[in-house]
Order: C-alpha cells, then structure tokens, then sequence
C-alpha cells in the first residue's frame, strides 16, 4: 500500500555564499525577509517568496501551498510543495548561514493516480 | 549577509527525493534576500514583562472596511515573531487587488510592546496570481490588551503590493482577538526545550482518514509548534459540511513529566478557500530515550466557526526527528 503512495522527499540545500566581510550574527539574520530565487541556467523570471528568521534559531519559508514546477519527475511524484519549517545557524565569521527547509506537498501525485482526499506530503530537508 | 546587514545573498540548492531518498530533480539557485520593515523592540518600551501576555495563539476577527469579517489564527512567539494563516480567498473584491492577486498566503512578522499593555506588529504576506507569487500583503496593526490578557482589539493598516512592492491598494479594518487555550508555557517546570527541531509524523485517523497522514512538525526552543500535513479534509459527510481543505496547525508543547509532554493545535478549514471552521488537536506525547522518536496518542476534534464541535476522532502518531543544523 506504502509504494501506492509515493512521498516525495525533497532535500534543498541553501548555503549563502556569497557572503560580505562583516561578521555576521545570529542577531543579524532575525527577522522577515522578501526573498528572490533565480534559477542558475534558466530564464524564467525569479521565484519570489518570503521568510522569517526567528531569535531561537527556526525558519519558516511564509508561502503556503505552492504548485511544482511542470518538470516530468517532479509531477511523477507530487503536484504542490507545503510550507517549508527548518533550522539555521551562522557558520562563521565570514557570515555564511546554513539552513535547513523542510517543505511537504499537500496533494501528493497527480490527482488522476490517487483519491483527491490523500493528502500525502513531501519533505524538504535543507542544510549541509 | 550585506554590511548593512539588510540583505543576503547565496547559493542554494534542492534535490527533490521519492519515498525511499532517491533524488529525483535538482534545481540549483541564486538567492537574494532583502530584510522587511518590522518593530523593532530595542526601541520600544515595556520588555520584557509587557511582551509575556501575548505570547500564544489567537483567534482573530478583522472587519475590514467594505467586506465580510474575516477570521484567522495568529502566533505570537517568545522573541517577537509572528505567523498568521486566514482564508486564501479573502482578498477585497477591487479590480486593483484582482490584477495582482487571487490568493493569499500566510502571514509572518514581528511584534513589539509599546506600552503596558499595547503593541505594535507588522507581517507581510505573499499574493498569489497563477501559481506564481506576483505580490505581497502588507499589515500594520496596533492593539491593546484587555485587563484579562485574553482579548485585543485595534487596528489595522492594510496595504496590497505588486512584485516590484509598489501600493496598488490600501484598506484598513477593525481587530478583535481572543486567546485559544492552550497548555501554559510560562510554568518552569513545563519548558519543552527537548522537543525543538523539526520532525516528520505519521498518524493514524480512525473515521477520518483511511490512509496514515503524514506531515512535519516544527518546535521552538519555546515549544511552540507548527505542523502541516495533506491540505484536503477527508471525504467523511460531516467534515465536508465545514471544510473541503486544512491549513497548517499551530500549537503549544508543555512538558509534563519525563519525556512527556502535553500539545494542543489550532488549524483553520477552509471551504472555497474561506475559514469555515477549526480543527482542535489535544494529544500526549512520549519521547524515546534518545530523544529523537515520539508516540503520540490524540483527540481530534472538528468544530464549526462558533466552536460547536461536529465531528472527533482519536489518533495514534509516530514521529521521528530530522536532521538541521542546530541541534544540541
């Protein structure tokens, strides 16, 4: 039954790289962040989002339930990614951050292979 | 990080996995992140004992000018975050707002006392427009505690955004906030500290869900807790009669003895993208000796917008600790 109902598990990894010479703080990423990501390699224009560095070292990714992109593999196994929960730490002086995301879908594969009232889910984890 | 310390910018990666860890896409990227205008509680008065009351989670009605009251929940957190979740549909029927938008997010920002009993919070919000994010709510409230500390009322500054964060639309409405009970934090002997990090759960729904559910679970170093699991209600009469989705929960971790541990969740059920309901969660947890496993027995509780509670089940969950940085 489990194989029916395939998770999809999807580990991001985000390690700011780019860093300037100010130290960085833990005190410094806390708060709201209007975030754009720019797929390396392809034009489409920036994914944007929003997120929350919290005081105790906790992240949350502030979207909701946002749908895949129409890549075949990826809607072989879910149709929408969830919110996404982690951790975040400073890893050096240099103000690098690691970051740990956990997303989930919320429909799980495409509706025609499974009950609309599944609700499987996909995890995310991020960090390295 | 920027020398301003207001922006970043990196790289990032995301390896998308089946069931069994098996990659199967990557998408690498840049990432550029820009910090948002919230209070700032340095420069603020009445911290740390103004700040303690409002730590929880509420129920909010806004009356916003020109449409139907709007019910959310709202968190607030021990070192001034907020997150918020309300109806993905209530976005004012305006031709400005429909250009950009057709869904809306969840909410988080942060908080700040003012006063002895007044506050200041502003959070921000994606608009969705096509599966895409194409701008962002802005909300900037100012409210004041009741006597009892479980009521608010105030207001709030509304104001709707394209991508490029121009103003295309601004209302206002009135607040009115009740707290939702929860096991209380504030005891010493209650710190949850051993439950913070993120865990994957899988639970058992008798009645209401013929699969095991599955979903993730996210606890602060205060004990405060976010999950999500399927955002479709299941197909039993009574639940369809409130809601056809559900949004993540949001709850409060207690310790109750060793390795035990009481949580109470809120969710919101959508019906047609509006809150139609609540989705009430009391269970008792056992942690593993190691720590990094729970058994989980639970009551679910279904109500309507009035708290009437139209269906309830039990429910049996294990869950399993993720790996982050940042573990002790």
């Amino acid at each position: 039954m489990k194989s029916r109902f395939i998770v999809l598990i999807a580990v991001c990894m985000l390690v700011p790289a780019t860093l300037l010479a100010q130290p960085a703080t833990k005190k410094e990423l806390v708060g709201v962040w209007a975030v754009r990501e720019a797929q390396v390699g392809q034009s489409q224009p920036p994914v944007l989002s929003l997120a929350m560095f919290r005081g105790d070292g906790s992240f949350i990714k502030c979207v909701g339930y946002k749908a895949l992109p129409a890549i075949g593999a990826l809607q072989e196994v879910a149709t929408k990614l969830g919110p996404g929960y982690g951790r975040w730490v400073a890893t050096g002086n240099a103000g690098e951050f690691r970051l740990n995301v956990l997303l989930r879908d919320a429909e799980g594969r495409p509706r025609e292979r499974i009950p609309a009232n599944s609700g499987h889910l996909s995890f995310v984890r991020i960090g390295q | 990080m920027s020398e301003s310390g207001n922006e970043y910018a990196g790289h990032a990666r995301t390896d998308f996995l089946d069931a069994n860890w098996n990659v199967v896409f990557i998408i690498t990227s840049e990432v550029k992140g820009t910090r948002l205008e919230t209070p700032k509680p340095a420069m603020l008065v009445g911290e740390p004992d103004a700040k303690k009351p409002l730590v929880g989670i509420w129920e909010v009605n806004a009356s916003p000018i020109g449409q139907s009251p709007l019910l959310s929940l709202a968190v607030f957190g021990g070192e001034g975050s907020f997150t918020t979740v309300g109806g993905y549909k209530a976005l004012p029927p305006v031709p400005a707002v429909d250009e950009v938008a057709s869904e809306l997010g969840p909410g988080c920002g942060r908080w700040a006392a003012t006063g002895s009993r007044e506050f200041r919070l502003t959070f921000y919000s994606v608009l969705w427009k096509t599966g895409l994010v194409n701008g962002f709510q802005r909300v900037q409230d100012t409210f004041s505690l009741s006597e009892s500390g479980n009521e608010y009322a105030g207001h709030a500054q509304v104001d709707f955004l394209d991508a490029n964060w121009n103003v295309v639309f601004s209302t206002s409405s009135e607040l009115k906030s009740t707290r939702l009970e929860t096991p209380d934090p504030a005891v010493p002997v209650a710190q949850a500290a051993e439950r913070k990090g993120v865990w994957k759960w899988e639970a058992s729904l008798p009645g209401f869900s013929a699969q095991p559910m599955l979903g993730l679970n996210f606890v602060g170093e205060d004990g405060s807790s976010t999950s999500s699991g399927g955002s479709k209600a299941p197909a039993v009469p009574t639940v369809q009669a409130v809601a056809n989705e559900i949004s993540p929960s949001f709850g409060q971790f207690v310790r109750t003895g060793d390795r035990e541990f009481q949580l109470t969740t809120y969710a919101l059920l959508w019906k047609a993208g509006q809150v139609n309901g609540f989705q009430r969660l009391r269970s008792r947890q056992t942690l593993s000796e190691s720590g990094d496993e729970y058994i989980s027995h639970a009551t679910m509780e279904i109500l309507d917008t009035k708290w009437n509670v139209v269906f309830s089940t039990t429910s049996e969950t294990k869950g399993t600790r993720l790996e982050t940085p940042g573990q002790d």
